[in-house]
């Protein structure tokens, strides 16, 4: 079978399972995550060295 | 016009794949670059209470206008619109007021919607089959 080569996706799986629920600010590359935290307040001197974002819980489906 | 890929998060029994965006968000002094879920299925633009303060908007964001959001258990939860500047790299690069109605929640989210967000688009295709979604401005 031919390869689909455009099948690809942003894995983030790996770089934010340890968050689940937390804060992040990932590197603008989705690569690292510079800084976590429980309380957004607290990552607010990375807040303009990346991408702020809340890991979701990983137990459940999410539909808002 | 851009193509995106959809973002794989972690879980724990299932693959998920979800169509998020990197949104700069402007909101009076304070810029934030977040990660936000295209949701074709909101009404309107929603940001949590948590991203909010990500934006020094405590309490005070409740003189915007009040409104009801109700999500699927049908809870109508009070609401407070507030009109930000956004930009995306690459495809919006000057500045676009949208409206965002400010909730809390447990979960922290911010969702951009129909109103607001999907009318700055000529086109936002879905294309599930291959992890891509496209926006044409």
């Amino acid at each position: 079978m031919q390869k689909n080569e455009k099948n690809k996706y942003i894995d983030l799986s790996e770089i934010l399972k340890d968050y689940s629920e937390k804060w992040v600010v990932l590197t603008y590359d989705n690569k690292k995550v510079l800084k976590s935290s429980k309380n957004v307040e607290d990552l607010k001197d990375y807040y303009d060295k990346g991408i702020l974002f809340f890991v979701p819980n990983q137990n459940f489906s999410f539909c808002p | 016009m851009m193509i995106y890929h959809y973002s794989k998060l972690p879980h724990a029994t299932i693959d998920i794949l979800r169509p998020y965006i990197d949104i700069t968000i402007h909101y009076k002094t304070r810029t934030n670059t977040i990660k936000a879920l295209i949701d074709s299925g909101a009404d309107s633009c929603i940001i949590t209470s948590g991203y909010a303060k990500s934006l020094m908007i405590y309490d005070d964001y409740k003189i915007g206008e009040k409104t009801k959001v109700a999500g699927i258990d049908g809870i109508g939860d009070d609401a407070y619109s507030i009109n930000f500047e956004i930009e995306i790299k690459d495809l919006l690069t000057s500045k676009k007021i949208i409206e965002m109605k400010i909730l809390k929640s447990k979960q922290e989210f911010i969702l951009p919607g129909q109103n607001g967000f999907f009318n700055l688009f000529t086109e936002i295709k879905f294309r599930k089959n291959i992890n891509e979604f496209e926006i044409v401005l």
